[in-house]
């Protein structure tokens, strides 16, 4: 199949291949030309063979064939006319490379932007980034004009829209007996709670409560259906006044039903949790925690159902709800650390937003959106009743536990409601001074494509009114989820707007769906083979991938080319793009 | 023996619908198959009955698999 002149200029630093049986004599154009994109296929089932010699199709065009030869063939200096100097021989690209090294360390904003207004061209405004002049690699679109010395104008001061205080108690020893209390860092949970608890939804029909200590990690649990930070709110709402958070000590909700299925049948962890928990994860106990279990059995057959995992959530949040009561008392003096965070409108810097799609096809898959108390459940509302729309929160809202996870399958893969309590990309773009985070979207994945495209042009349209600069956009999972994952790029991509996807896909879960604003892609898997390990939280995402993915939205943003990944998945890339950041 | 296990598009119908699962049941009743929500491409909501398609080989039993 011969090219068109447009691909053959996309792909003039690519190997030249003829497609057909093509004779001496005849003058190189993209018509004689094999379309590189199908290369890789054509190696696997070893029909084309390319040596290193081989020309580029930039080299070939125009150039005069010496002699006739075969559909599939390589060109090579001795083919063409006249032969080519050994100074054009073609470098060979031995990886591919997302982030360019060049782009990652050039990014240094000043933090201005440049507005340059040119007479002659019938009042074109031309609004850039400071980022952009900064990068080497942009176009030399901003050539001073006259008057460009007045509109660089001093740095605004950033203005802080709403500040969180979190003081964080530490937890020694976590205890059962007959009245919860918090003394000294002792916590006690009061055994009668296992009953009480259950009254919060009657389809829960059992509970058990233990503790599980850092250095006895070699026992049974069933599935992990969530890890949940134990925070209350002391003043204000969600995202703004102060928070009281456990440090030291999670829940973690674990779930079966009354025939003895685990809730999360499909993805399920049960095992030994030293084993099945990749600890340190931001959705997962630290290696230190002391894990107090939440065991919840629930009516049988109902875990496949709404109903029942939800069931088994609120009667978890019912022996929270306890406890936080007593963290609510808790002295200021009597705290370990206080964090302020801050939702900063940096004024000045590109505008950025980061879209987290969350699971909404219903049962388990669902989240919790803005409970009355941190990580909690009463007070909010579960995304599949919102339609999946995209709702938009604030970074404080994210970091005070505004995000529910009621995440089911994919134990590997999937984002705990911990996860989202310190969720290191929300974390890393709110702090970074060269960004003015504008909001965090959550958009819900429902079941049917039809519903997948509503709720993607519903974001694409909230983005434009966003009129950001550049998007980051997230998912937890694989699977069908990664249809809407890159509706919701193209959606974005399509209004100008630079974006970055990042997800696992790897090996198991590799994408299925692909369009041309995909070209740049974070890699969340951690797992050797690239499957889902079954290990709960290992493939998601970290700090390491949030710097890698800011970093390659700046590259994007300063308009740095981003080489086109391989056709396979590789670790080797993920690793080599995490040097290179680390370098820059 | 060389064999050529590539995979072969093979029909069935759903035979069970939850909201977590489909059980699917392949024609000529070779076997049955249950697979995530998530794992199901699909334009409308699915129902008992809904002929399905997936790309499937013949399974080989790996003798150094355990």
């Amino acid at each position: 199949m011969s090219i068109t002149p447009e691909t053959a200029n996309q792909h003039k630093n690519d190997p030249a291949v003829v497609c057909c049986l093509t004779h001496e004599g005849t003058i190189i154009s993209p018509a004689d030309l094999e379309d590189p994109a199908i290369f890789p296929d054509l190696e696997d089932s070893g029909l084309l063979t390319i040596p290193e010699n081989v020309l580029t199709i930039g080299q070939v065009l125009g150039k005069k064939l010496i002699k006739t030869i075969d559909a599939l063939t390589p060109i090579t200096p001795d083919m063409i006319e006249g032969g080519l100097d050994q100074g054009e021989k073609p470098e060979v690209v031995e990886e591919a490379e997302m982030v360019q090294s060049g782009a990652a360390q050039t990014v240094t904003g000043a933090g201005n932007v440049i507005r340059i207004h040119i007479e002659e061209g019938k009042g074109i405004n031309l609004e850039i980034p400071a980022i952009v002049t900064a990068a080497g690699t942009a176009e030399p679109a901003a050539k001073p004009v006259e008057g460009a010395q007045e509109a660089v104008k001093p740095r605004v001061e950033d203005r802080v829209r709403r500040t969180l205080l979190m003081r964080e108690f530490e937890v020694k020893e976590v205890r059962l007996g007959d009245e919860t209390s918090f003394e000294n860092g002792v916590l006690t949970i009061r055994k009668g709670l296992v009953e009480d608890a259950l009254k919060a939804d009657p389809i829960a029909k059992k509970m058990e409560i233990d503790i599980i200590t850092p250095d006895n990690k070699n026992v049974f649990t069933n599935t992990i259906m969530d890890v949940i930070p134990i925070a209350t709110k002391v003043e204000g709402s969600l995202g703004e006044g102060v928070t009281h958070v456990m440090s030291g000590a999670v829940v973690i909700l674990t779930g079966v039903d009354e025939s003895g299925i685990q809730v999360h049948e499909f993805g399920s962890c049960e095992g030994i949790i030293g084993e099945k928990v990749r600890f340190g994860r931001p959705g997962c106990p630290d290696e230190n925690d002391i894990m107090i279990r939440i065991h919840v059995t629930i009516q049988a057959g109902t875990g496949m159902e709404r109903k029942g995992p939800y069931a088994a959530h609120k009667a978890c949040d019912a022996v929270i709800q306890e406890i936080r009561e007593v963290l609510k008392k808790k002295p200021a003096s009597e705290a370990a650390r206080e964090i302020e965070y801050k939702d900063v409108e940096r004024i000045g810097r590109p505008r950025v937003v980061i879209v987290k799609e969350i699971m909404g096809q219903g049962a388990m898959h669902d989240n919790v959106i803005l409970p009355k108390e941190p990580a909690g459940v009463l007070g909010g509302r579960p995304n599949v009743d919102l339609g999946n729309i995209p709702v938009v929160l604030s970074a404080n809202e994210v970091r005070d536990g505004g995000i529910h996870a009621l995440t089911c399958i994919g134990p590997a893969s999937k984002e705990n409601t911990r996860h989202y309590f310190r969720e290191p990309l929300v974390n890393l773009v709110a702090d970074d001074e060269e960004v003015n985070l504008v909001g965090v979207v959550f958009v819900g994945s429902p079941q049917v494509n039809e519903e997948k495209f509503y709720v993607s042009e519903r974001l694409g349209a909230l983005v434009e009114a966003l009129g950001v600069d550049g998007a980051i956009v997230t998912t937890e999972g694989f699977g069908n989820n990664h249809i809407d994952f890159a509706s919701h790029i193209e959606q974005i991509g399509k209004r100008g707007i630079p974006v970055v996807g990042v997800t696992y896909a790897a090996y198991q879960g590799q994408l299925i769906v692909g369009n041309k604003y995909m070209d740049a892609m974070v890699e969340l898997n951690k797992d050797p083979n690239g499957m889902e390990s079954e290990i709960l939280g290992d493939n998601t995402l970290t700090k390491e991938d949030a710097v890698r993915a800011l970093a390659m939205l700046k590259a994007k943003m300063a308009g740095a080319e981003i080489k086109p990944a391989p056709k396979k998945w590789d670790q080797s890339v993920i690793e080599n793009n995490q040097k290179l950041v680390e370098k820059a | 023996m060389e064999i050529y296990p590539e995979a072969r598009p093979v029909k069935g119908r759903i035979i069970e619908v939850t909201e977590r699962d489909v059980k699917i049941e392949f024609y000529g009743r070779m076997g049955m198959l249950r697979i995530p929500l998530r794992m199901l491409i699909c334009d409308k909501r699915p129902e008992v009955g809904d002929e399905v398609e997936l790309m499937m080989s013949y399974v080989k039993l790996k003798n150094d698999g355990r």
